[in-house]
């Protein structure tokens, strides 16, 4: 069988300069609605990409055979482009990554199920979803990058909705994942159902006015600002002129946003991105100011600018620009007592420009304890950003963002 | 099949295995790069047994072997609970075959993808970047299961997306058009001039567009939008694992729309964008059509094995995967209103001050009913007159209110193609009607 070392040499006798990415995955998932649905996974494939004369070739597969074949008509087939060139080896800081190995994930997921049966006695639960998973990373090109890790990742998420006299409350939502196993904060979620259970114990009232302010929880903010920014702060988005922002431009005196893929136990926390490159921490929005914007070793190249190392992938896809963990901070507190806690069609909006117009399904008053409903929130990414006020809390980790809560004016809340 | 025959030796009530073969290709050009995106196989196996009342699945890139079986029994917890509809023996080969063949090399898709690309920088010189996606997914798909049923099925989806971004002075406009078929090479079986011609007006309208202000409007909704609202407001309504959650089980033989109203979601269509084609789903069940709503009345629900059983239902083959990596889950095929007995010109001309929605950017709904869409394409109806373009408009409301406030169907129909996401699974899905009128419908704009 062809290994990745082999495909390597071959491709750089041919001429090529040639990388190998390989994911290999071993996975349990539980699902559990009216059914359970259990899975045992195991994924293993390659993304081969070669280079000759500027010319880009790619193949992927679950084998090594042929992949060489396939990334040559790949090659043929593209058009020269100087900035196609695959990166050279950086030193690297290896993390740990890999708290767990999978028997003792799926053990973990035993133990949160019993966890699950004790949310189900406190409301209606929907769907739980447990998710226990072993991931292993190698990159090898020929100038020299030969990098691996293995990572864990564990991940609990539970929907729900709660029963009044007189209706069914929207589902709530509510999700926790850690690389490391002892740091799954599950522990505060059942504080959460009980003040939502609270909440939505009496009758949804119509938001009688348009409101100026409100508070974005962690949560809302992870659902409707991670994917605006990410889109926006990407630098081929701005090279090509598909985002709002402009370097140098001042969004809020009050504002710094961090791209950190070395925060320890996070969602896309990594050693390396998936070029194989060093992970570094990028201040994007600094003292208000636009002064970044992420990239790769073929947009940093063609737009003349740093490379942040910020290259995801699968191995079916070429690299491309991606966020990993971002963290805000917001220098002034502040505080508002409408709360919005979860939005839906954030992918309706338009992400060249950053406007959207999103449902918010739970949104409540926390001074009077009551829920709205028939919310909905339009504005534009930059509107948001310069609407913040203040923070309110401490920061959380939802997803990939670390954030408090925050006050903001200036979207449309109807 | 040694594995189900392992499987059954273990104590599993059933078994069954899918293999999936998918060659994939991806091209991409854009203002200055022309690129092969993706070029590959994805190969791999889901095995499936039910022990001791519990599913347990084994999914790998590898051969199958007595140790996936052991593997898939020992995740197979749960609470016993797991009834299911069970098929006769049956084998059967479908092979849907493109009229529009796919003999060009990758060098001669990207020539007609360029062309394209100059094409659309003709439109306009307000045209600053474009991004053009061809894809290609070749499916081999096959099924066994311990009931001796051994279903093949070969099929090609294909299509492609234009995006373009404009700007003029200080206002950037971004609009698509994307399209994708069964039936063949895209770029043949579509009028590519068409094309162009949509994404120019939708562009303009972008760059001209007003703002509408926030409330409630009488609308129009287009085929392509009504399509979006069958499937979103109401296809997953109709979900049987969503269902008993929502709003629609406890109306099951009520009357919640007027009578010329009926939706379906149909395993096949002879229409170009139905690609939501499923003859037999990831169970290896037959397709059938499905009437969730029949002339204004709940009628039934779409379902898996279990879900037959649970709900005591005849099977609708509506058990879909996107590949071996994913548990099965009931996902819609084709979903659309029928059509009904007005002109499109009847339909609008008594409309003083409404808005035409003809395009959607996405949409999503809750089990609670509600749901929401963005409209990337729309315009204001004034005396029954088409005016002013509108731009990045957002509907929402609740599906039952909404439905009975539906006013006229069009004869007209047409299908769209689309890929519909659930629990990180997406799936091709054609979902489309008539024109449909609809009064007191929320707009909820950018600025009010």
């Amino acid at each position: 069988m062809t290994d990745i070392y082999t495909v390597i040499q071959r491709a750089k006798d041919l001429g090529y300069s040639a990388e190998v990415f390989m994911a290999e995955l071993n996975e349990i998932q539980i699902k559990r609605e009216k059914q359970y649905q259990n899975m045992h996974i195991f994924d293993r494939g390659y993304g081969l990409r070669i280079i000759k004369d500027g010319k880009l070739g790619f193949a992927y597969g679950n084998k090594l055979d042929n992949l060489l074949d396939l990334a040559i008509d790949s090659l043929k087939a593209s058009k020269e482009d100087k900035f196609n060139v695959l990166p050279s080896p950086e030193k690297i800081n290896k993390m740990n990554l890999k708290s767990f190995d999978i028997s003792e994930g799926e053990e973990k997921i035993k133990e949160l199920i019993n966890y699950g049966n004790e949310i189900r006695e406190l409301v209606n639960v929907i769907s739980e979803y447990y998710d226990a998973l072993n991931l292993k990373i190698k990159i090898v090109n020929t100038e020299g990058i030969d990098v691996e890790e293995d990572r864990s990742l564990i991940i609990f998420s539970i929907t729900y909705n709660i029963r009044n006299d007189s209706e069914i409350s929207p589902e709530i939502y509510e999700y926790k994942a850690s690389r490391d196993i002892k740091q799954l904060e599950i522990e505060k979620l059942k504080d959460k159902i009980a003040l939502m259970k609270e909440i939505y114990g009496s009758k949804r009232e119509k938001l009688e006015k348009k409101l100026t302010s409100v508070k974005f929880t962690t949560k809302a903010l992870a659902e409707l600002l991670v994917p605006l920014f990410s889109s926006s702060i990407s630098l081929e988005n701005y090279y090509r002129g598909k985002t709002p922002f402009k370097e140098g431009e001042i969004i809020n005196p009050n504002l710094e946003i961090i791209d950190n893929p070395l925060m320890p136990n996070a969602l896309y926390s990594r050693s390396f991105d998936a070029e194989g490159l060093p992970s570094k921490i990028n201040i994007l929005i600094k003292e208000g100011k636009v002064v970044k914007f992420l990239s790769n070793t073929y947009w940093s190249l063609k737009a003349g600018k740093e490379n942040t190392h910020s290259s995801l992938r699968s191995y079916s896809t070429l690299p491309f620009i991606s966020v990993s963990n971002l963290e805000v901070n917001v220098k002034e507190n502040s505080e508002n007592e409408i709360v919005i806690d979860q939005v839906q069609g954030v992918h309706t909006s338009d992400f060249d420009t950053g406007e959207f117009s999103v449902v918010a399904p739970i949104v409540w008053n926390e001074k009077e304890g009551k829920a709205y409903r028939e919310v909905t929130v339009s504005g534009s990414l930059k509107e948001l950003l310069k609407g913040i006020e203040g923070k309110s809390g401490e920061k959380e980790l939802y997803g990939n963002l670390y954030s408090p809560s925050l006050i903001i004016k200036g979207v449309n809340v109807l | 099949m040694n594995v189900l025959k392992k499987a059954e030796e273990l104590g599993a009530t059933f078994a069954d295995i899918r293999f999936l073969k998918i060659r994939d290709l991806v091209l991409t050009v854009t203002e200055d790069r022309e690129i092969v995106s993706t070029n590959g196989i994805d190969e791999g196996f889901s095995l499936r047994v039910l022990y001791q009342g519990n599913w347990g699945y084994k999914s790998s890139t590898g051969e199958p072997g007595e140790e996936d079986v052991k593997d898939a029994i020992n995740v197979s917890y749960g609470d016993e609970k797991v009834n299911i509809v069970y098929m006769p023996p049956k084998k059967d080969k479908v092979e849907i075959k493109p009229k529009y063949d796919f003999n060009k090399s990758i060098k001669e898709k990207l020539d007609d993808l360029r062309k394209i690309k100059e094409n659309v920088f003709s439109l306009s010189d307000r045209i600053k970047s474009v991004n053009i996606r061809y894809y290609e997914t070749h499916y081999h798909k096959e099924y066994f299961s311990t009931e001796e049923r051994e279903i093949q099925q070969d099929f090609i989806i294909s299509g492609f997306s234009i995006v373009a971004v404009a700007r003029e002075n200080d206002i950037v406009g971004s609009a698509y058009v994307s399209k994708a078929t069964y039936q063949g090479y895209p770029l043949e079986v579509f009028d590519i001039s068409e094309v162009l011609e949509t994404l120019k007006r939708r562009i303009d309208g972008q760059l001209k567009g007003k703002t509408v202000k926030g409330g409630l409007y009488t609308a129009i909704l287009a085929p392509e939008v009504v399509g979006v609202f069958a499937h979103e407001a109401i296809g997953h309504l109709a979900e049987a694992d969503l269902a008993i959650n929502g709003i629609l089980y406890e109306r099951r033989g009520e009357k919640i729309a007027p009578e010329f109203v009926s939706i379906v979601d149909s395993p096949s269509l002879e229409v170009n964008s139905a690609i939501g084609i499923t003859i037999y789903d990831d169970e290896g069940v037959e397709g059938r059509d499905t009437y969730i709503i029949k002339n204004g009345i709940v009628n039934e629900f779409l379902t898996d094995r279990f879900y037959s059983a649970y709900l005591g239902q005849k099977p609708t083959g509506n058990a879909r995967v996107e590949d071996f990596r994913y548990p099965v889950i009931i996902r819609m095929r084709n979903t659309y209103f029928t059509s009904g007995d007005y002109s499109y010109e009847e339909i609008i001309r008594d409309v003083k001050n409404g808005i035409l929605l003809v395009s959607p950017r996405g949409g999503q709904t809750s089990p609670d009913g509600t749901f929401q869409f963005g409209i990337q394409e729309a315009y204001l109806i004034e005396n029954g007159e088409i005016s002013t373009p509108l731009r990045n408009v957002g509907i929402s409301g609740y599906t039952l209110e909404t439905l009975g406030q539906i006013k006229a169907v069009s004869k007209d129909f047409k299908i769209s193609p689309g890929y519909c996401g659930k629990e990180g699974q997406s799936v091709p899905v054609g979902t489309g009607g008539p024109y449909i009128k609809v009064e007191k419908l929320k707009v909820g704009g950018i600025v009010d």
